[in-house]
């Protein structure tokens, strides 16, 4: 039965983070569902950015995170921050009652950290989503229904993503609303080891949930081979049981994306292609092939930003069944495992 | 009759007429005596092709070689250089007629090379293509850096070179009855990328090419003509691309490799 939400059906929204991701995705997504969700607080470390975002959607900013958690009129947290501060958030948000908080990828930083959120979530009652858009979006729903019903898994998954840089999609998504009050630090210096860890828990972590249901065996993913590709990208190998995982990707400086998911098996193939990140040009698409015909999905008005606050407000209201919390904590052990296996391999001279 | 007398040796009759017929003014296909040999590529190529030479022939277009002879080569090479013998390799992949075309569109400097593949091939047949189409494209395979295999599939890093510059290069290959056999070469570049997929059934199915720098994108012409008839209309003239040992050394290497690769399981 479902659920009436407290504010003439609309679920109150607040947010950690006024950056790209809040003003590029979540509140455009929002404003588009207005019927479901309102924003009604945002707080970041600058005040006079959460001011100055909270104003586009008429939401209120608050000047400390506890005031937003404390604010009854929230029933959804969004922890849009930097990942060393996504656990500490989403606990304090759990604790704070809130029914449900999405948390932008990873879920986290350490296996600690997840421990502590499955705790919070089964001590609360609440729910934790964690934003890999790409489960939610209809490429991947459709490519999952077709592999569910085949009898054999796939002997090879490719994860393919080829990206120019992000700036490239700023100004096609949303506007700078205010100039920065100081000039972004230099990035510290990292070894190759923590750039491969970064990207992997950065960029692979996009579909690596996806991989991990395509993978019969996935709880002991095995890193064969790692290389770190310039100026910012990757190649692994990965073996789980007997299927095997190619990861690729690359940033180059060019206009071209070129976003993939691809399983293959001795007698069915599954292809998704997915459109970059913060830009909204609709859902990805999905071609499953096998030895006598090619069904299809084509491209679709919704994308998976759309899909996890549909989902959402299902979930809120009963309509879907909330996150099982070991799935969340499971897809981010088996991203984690992968980036600390590539990590030392790289560490141990792997190839750069 | 005029044109060239061919005469076939393990490949397929009727695929051979099509070939010929496709080219009534150049080719005719005959019992005995040809004038060029045209050998289907199956395991037992080596001995087949030694046996030829054996008894004085001279010319051969050889199709599709499996990867399965590598290492086995020194005799056949030995001989077929003593005896100044023409070999010319015709594989459908590296010989598809786009691949030189796309090659001549690459200028830039590339990073990475994906070769992403896939048929109902050995792991190893299937390996081999990629190689052999990297090199063709002017990705020269240097060495294997790691493979890792199973029955159904295979994953590779090798180090090659394009002109001078090292590159690494990447091959995928799944064994799969689904979809359109085919592999897809693509180039990334910090400023450049260049894609090419090929296809692997015999149809003159036109691959497909693209050449990307800055804000532009070429896309290379369609060419509607399969590898084994670009090859047998040069094989008229025969004229030497590498010399027949250079070929077959250049083959056994990356047949080695491919081996090798398919071994790691």
């Amino acid at each position: 039965m479902s659920r009436a939400t407290p504010d003439s059906r609309r679920w109150g929204v607040g947010i950690v983070g006024s950056g790209l991701v809040t003003r590029s995705i979540h509140l455009p997504v929002l404003a588009a569902l207005a019927d479901r969700f309102e924003v009604r607080g945002l707080w970041d470390v600058d005040f006079d950015l959460a001011d100055a975002t909270a104003r586009t959607c008429r939401a209120i900013a608050a000047h400390t995170l506890e005031a937003l958690l404390e604010d009854r009129a929230i029933d959804v947290v969004v922890i849009g921050s930097p990942a060393q501060f996504h656990a500490r958030q989403t606990i304090a948000a759990l604790r704070a009652g809130k029914r449900l908080v999405l948390v932008e990828k990873p879920l986290c930083s350490t296996l600690e950290e997840a421990a502590a959120i499955d705790c919070a979530v089964r001590e609360t009652g609440g729910m934790v989503v964690v934003g890999a858009m790409h489960l939610f979006d209809p490429a991947w729903l459709f490519m999952k229904e077709q592999v569910s019903r085949q009898a054999n898994a796939p002997a090879l998954v490719r994860s393919c993503i080829i990206l120019p840089p992000n700036s490239r999609f700023d100004n096609w998504s949303n506007e700078v609303i205010l100039p920065p009050s100081t000039p972004a630090p230099s990035p510290a210096p990292r070894s190759d080891a923590m750039v491969i860890h970064a990207a992997i828990m950065g960029l692979a972590i996009h579909d690596l949930p996806l991989v991990r249901r395509l993978l019969v065996d996935h709880g002991a993913p095995q890193v064969l081979h790692a290389v770190r590709l310039a100026p910012f990208g990757y190649m692994l190998t990965v073996r789980a049981g007997e299927q095997m995982v190619d990861m690729f990707a690359f940033m180059h400086g060019h206009w071209r994306p070129e976003w993939t998911l691809t399983a293959s098996a001795e007698d069915w193939q599954a292809h998704a292609e997915f459109t970059p990140s913060f830009v909204m040009a609709g859902s990805g698409q999905t071609s499953f092939a096998t030895a006598e015909s090619v069904a299809s999905q084509p491209v679709m008005r919704d994308n998976g930003y759309t899909g996890e606050w549909l989902a959402i407000a299902a979930m809120l209201s009963g309509d879907a069944p909330p996150p099982d919390p070991d799935e969340v904590v499971q897809d981010f052990i088996f991203a984690l495992t992968i980036a600390e296996q590539a990590a030392a391999l790289i560490d141990k001279g792997a190839c750069q | 009759m005029t044109g060239l007398a061919v005469e076939i040796d393990g490949f397929c009759p009727l695929r051979a007429r099509g070939l010929a017929a496709s080219l009534p003014a150049s080719i005719r296909l005959v019992e005995q005596g040809g004038e060029v040999i045209l050998m289907g590529g199956q395991a037992d190529w080596p001995e087949r092709l030694m046996a030829r030479i054996r008894v004085g022939q001279k010319r051969f277009v050889l199709s599709d070689p499996q990867a399965c002879a590598a290492g086995q080569l020194a005799d056949l090479i030995g001989e077929a250089e003593i005896s100044h013998v023409q070999i010319r390799l015709c594989e459908t992949h590296a010989d598809n007629p786009a691949v030189a075309p796309f090659r001549s569109s690459l200028v830039g400097h590339f990073s990475a090379v994906t070769i992403t593949g896939q048929g109902e091939e050995p792991i190893a047949d299937m390996l081999m293509q990629q190689l052999r189409l990297a090199r063709a494209a002017g990705f020269e395979p240097q060495s294997v850096v790691h493979g890792a295999a199973g029955e159904a599939q295979a994953i590779a890093t090798l180090e090659a070179t394009f002109g001078e510059d090292p590159v690494f290069l990447r091959l995928t290959v799944a064994r799969s009855r689904a979809g359109s056999a085919s592999h897809r070469l693509l180039a990334h570049g910090r400023g450049d990328s260049a894609g090419l997929q090929v296809w692997s059934d015999p149809a003159a199915r036109p691959a497909t090419a693209f050449y990307l720098t800055g804000e532009n994108t070429t896309g290379l012409p369609s060419i509607y003509e399969s590898a084994h008839r670009a090859v047998l209309r040069f094989a008229i003239a025969m004229p030497v691309t590498l010399p027949t040992g250079e070929a077959l050394r250049q083959w056994d290497q990356d047949a080695t490799m491919a081996l090798a690769i398919a071994a790691n399981s």
